[in-house]
């Protein structure tokens, strides 16, 4: 049952990694999104396409999902956006073959909106992920969360670009 | 008795033939009010100007306009030398006069006359005495007793305000308490982890305040007078967002440790807990009223952050803030009469600094020349509100009067300024 | 815009006789012949006393009531105003004109003989009306009002020019003040006949009257001193914002 799963989640990110390695990230994240839809439904039969995967293979597309440690959140937002499911996915994957592993996750916001909500707000993006990532499989005793609030932008400054990037959970292995 | 004759008028006052003349004015303007404070006399040198500090903090406050020095036609020191004629051709109100005299043990002695120009009476004088270390808090002082004998409102220029400073890269965070007007800052507290939320006990000789440390928020209260600061809560999740119960006794903060940020209070003396708020949304900022029985916060259970006001004693929750799609970190402003909050009228608009007048109903945006306007806190008289903007890229503090008549930016220092608490009266 | 009965609010008889009245009043004033058409003058006036008879009575209460009150705070006054003034300055000029209009008229000013000295004048004046002819009575009072209406509305205008009430200064709070003139229109005293509770807005009222002060004033003598010598000012400030 598990390894199926496990089987699952990697032609899954395969799918993805070789879509995503050609072309830029935001075409990437939209195509992702299709082939999510597609692949939910018809994930068995599109599986052909893909021939024979060794296990090798799905050991290294695993460490390339894994390398991605940050998740992203729309303006006064919380919830996980599709395009990020795969990458919480194979983390939770590697939580659930890991025991021993353990994480922090940590909660980010932009500038905008007042420190001491930005920092609920924070701890709520990390809540978030960590639900996901338990209802994956993993155990409530492998993640701790931790809010920092407009605290530590990834990129300092206030335009939208900068601001889109600082609105994250990050993931950090113990 | 028989008036034989009335007429109405159709204006606002009335006269009846045999009827005593009663006239009455229902408009007036609420303009600054023109003052001159003369230079104090003195022979000799001081390293302050204690009427200039009293000049600056009247135009601060907005509602005085000050007569330059220059413009003056003469710069009495005593009462026999003023001409009020004089000061009523200069269109002033009132006129400052005062002396300077340094006593024998290093001590100065000020004294000072505040003239009505139109009555020609004298409505204030004073005699202070201090150290020279001490002609600042003089010259306060006599700001404050000006402000309150002209305006009807106590002055809050005595008073201090804590507000955090960091460095471009943010890898070190000051804490530091200031005069009102930025003089005389002195940093109490440096942490390499973000200082937030500041907040004067009502005494004024404490402050609490959150550090987000690497693995959490934590709420500290440290001891003006010693530099001791003390952990008050470090539980698993949030500890942030402190306010100082009106009697000092009790802290209202928000803790995470049940899933998600909730209200409680601390009494400090026994450390007993009490939740105040219960929901699945954000709860947080609160911050007391006068009445010690009410606590208003931010809350994000409609969707978007609102400001409500809880009752201690039976829980009951009400909605406070209905205008705009983002209303949070609310204060309260001249005995409750008013709120001030950070205010986005609708997605996508700017942050700024609102009041709502919760008697009328009206929501003012106070704000408009700034960015990402934050953290308002009233001064103690409920006239002033100081905020950290964005502003040209930087961090700073800025100030605007309840009324949004009044806004001036603080000369800020290099780095960061950011989170501005300002303090009780101290005396 | 009000007419001080309707304002009380112990009667509902006053509002309708007033607002009856008012009808009457800008019916006769349209019809009224602005160019000393007699006939027309004739019938206003009777009309207007007719009614009036009954609409007088609660007048008095609403006029004399400041002027007990002025009765009983002039003795409070002084020394009132002596607290937070405690060294009043008095240029030599002002000295002598505070001086002069109680020399003028003597019975005017003191503050007991308000009342019999209306009365007597309203006695004084109906002996009078019985022996003039009530069409040219009636002309000249109301000239005589025109004019104090005009003088008035000058004299507020003045004032809420240059009132400037505190930012402490609420909507509903209200100064009395009472204002002492010589024929020129020149301000002699202000006195604080009814504090608002709040020292910085009295003062600020008392400023603004001795900020105008010279007022325009009617040049009739008699006009003057029935009206301008002294009179009271309420001031409220109503676009306050608190």
């Amino acid at each position: 049952m598990e390894l199926n799963k496990l089987l699952a989640v990697s032609l899954l990110s395969l799918a993805i990694a070789g879509c995503a390695s050609s072309g830029t990230t935001d075409e990437a994240s939209s195509s992702t999104d299709e082939f999510l839809e597609e692949s939910q439904t018809q994930a068995v039969p599109d599986a052909t396409g893909f021939e024979v995967v060794t296990e090798e293979q799905v050991e290294m597309i695993s460490d390339a999902m894994l390398e991605q440690t940050t998740v992203y959140f729309g303006y006064d937002r919380s919830e996980i956006r599709p395009e990020f499911k795969d990458v919480l996915n194979s983390h939770a994957t590697y939580l659930v073959a890991n025991p021993q592993a353990s994480i922090v996750l940590e909660g980010h916001c932009d500038e905008r909106g007042t420190v001491e909500y930005n920092l609920a707000l924070g701890e709520r993006r990390a809540d978030t992920v960590k639900r996901y990532l338990i209802v994956q499989g993993a155990n409530p005793s492998q993640i701790e969360s931790v809010s920092f609030g407009e605290e530590r932008p990834a990129v300092m400054g206030s335009d939208e670009s900068a601001m889109s990037k600082n609105r994250r959970a990050e993931i950090k292995y113990k | 008795m028989i008036k034989r004759y009335i007429f109405l008028l159709l204006m606002s006052f009335c006269v009846s033939s045999q009827a005593e003349l009663t006239i009455e004015i229902t408009q007036g303007i609420a303009s600054s009010i023109p003052i001159s404070v003369v230079p104090f006399k003195f022979e000799g040198r001081l390293k302050e100007s204690v009427e200039q500090i009293v000049r600056s903090d009247l135009e601060r406050s907005g509602h005085f306009s000050l007569l330059a020095p220059d413009d003056m036609l003469s710069q009495p020191a005593t009462e026999d030398d003023i001409y009020f004629t004089d000061w009523r051709l200069l269109k002033q109100d009132y006129i400052v006069i005062g002396t300077v005299k340094a006593l024998p043990n290093q001590q100065y002695e000020i004294r000072y006359q505040l003239f009505d120009v139109f009555s020609e009476t004298e409505l204030l004088t004073q005699t202070l005495k201090g150290t020279e270390s001490q002609l600042r808090d003089i010259a306060h002082r006599i700001s404050d007793a000006i402000y309150e004998q002209l305006t009807g409102i106590r002055g809050a220029f005595s008073t201090k305000i804590a507000y955090v400073t960091t460095n471009p890269q943010r890898s070190v965070f000051n804490l530091s308490v200031a005069d009102s007007d930025g003089a005389r800052e002195k940093t109490v507290l440096t942490s390499k982890y973000s200082i937030i939320s500041p907040s004067w006990s009502p005494d004024g000789k404490q402050l609490a305040y959150v550090l987000v440390e690497d693995d959490g928020s934590r709420v500290y209260i440290q001891d003006l007078a010693t530099g001791k600061k003390r952990l008050i809560s470090a539980q698993k999740g949030i500890n942030s967002a402190p306010s100082f119960s009106p009697d000092g006794k009790k802290l209202a903060l928000v803790l995470s440790k049940d899933g998600n940020p909730e209200i409680y209070v601390v009494k400090l003396a026994d450390n007993s807990w009490t939740r105040v708020t219960n929901h699945y949304a954000i709860d947080t900022e609160p911050n007391w009223m006068p009445d010690g029985e009410h606590i208003i916060f931010t809350s994000g259970r409609t969707g978007n952050p609102q400001i409500y006001r809880v009752n201690l004693t039976s829980g009951y929750t009400e909605r406070l803030t209905f205008e705009g799609s983002y209303n949070a970190r609310a204060r309260l402003a001249q005995d409750g009469r008013f709120l001030v909050l950070v205010h986005q009228a609708n997605p996508g608009a700017p942050f700024h600094i609102a009041s709502l007048d919760l008697v009328r109903g009206l929501v003012q945006t106070l704000t408009s020349d700034t960015q990402l306007d934050e953290s308002p806190s009233v001064s103690p008289n409920g006239v002033m509100v100081m905020y950290a903007a964005k502003y040209n890229g930087r961090s700073i503090l800025a100030a605007v009067s309840v009324a949004g008549d009044v806004r001036f930016l603080l000369p800020s220092k290099n780095g960061d300024v950011r989170e501005p608490a300002w303090g009780p009266y101290l005396n | 815009m009000l007419f001080l009965p309707v304002t009380d609010p112990r009667s509902f008889a006053y509002p309708v006789l007033i607002s009856s009245f008012m009808v009457i009043c800008i019916i006769a004033s349209m019809s009224f012949s602005w160019s000393q058409s007699d006939t027309h003058i004739v019938k206003v006036p009777k009309t207007i006393s007719a009614r009036i008879v009954q609409i007088d009575k609660p007048k008095p209460k609403t006029v004399k009531q400041p002027v007990k009150k002025q009765v009983s705070k002039q003795a409070v006054v002084p020394p009132k105003k002596q607290t937070p003034k405690p060294k009043v300055i008095k240029p030599v000029d002002k000295t002598v004109a505070k001086q002069k209009p109680k020399a003028d008229n003597a019975p005017l000013p003191l503050p007991g003989a308000d009342l019999s000295k209306a009365l007597a004048e309203d006695e004084a004046q109906s002996q009078l009306a019985d022996l003039l002819n009530g069409e040219i009575q009636a002309r000249q009072a109301e000239e005589d009002q025109q004019a104090v209406a005009s003088f008035a509305g000058q004299i507020k205008a003045l004032i809420q020019s240059v009132w400037r009430f505190p930012p402490s200064a609420k909507h509903d709070q209200v100064v009395l003040l009472r204002i002492f003139m010589v024929p020129t229109g020149e301000v002699t005293d202000v006195q604080l006949v009814e504090s608002s509770g709040n020292t910085a807005l009295d003062r600020s009222a008392e400023q603004a009257v001795w900020r105008v002060a010279k007022f325009p004033v009617p040049e009739d003598a008699s006009l003057f001193e029935k009206q301008f010598r002294n009179f009271l000012i309420q001031l409220k400030p109503e676009n306050a914002r608190l």
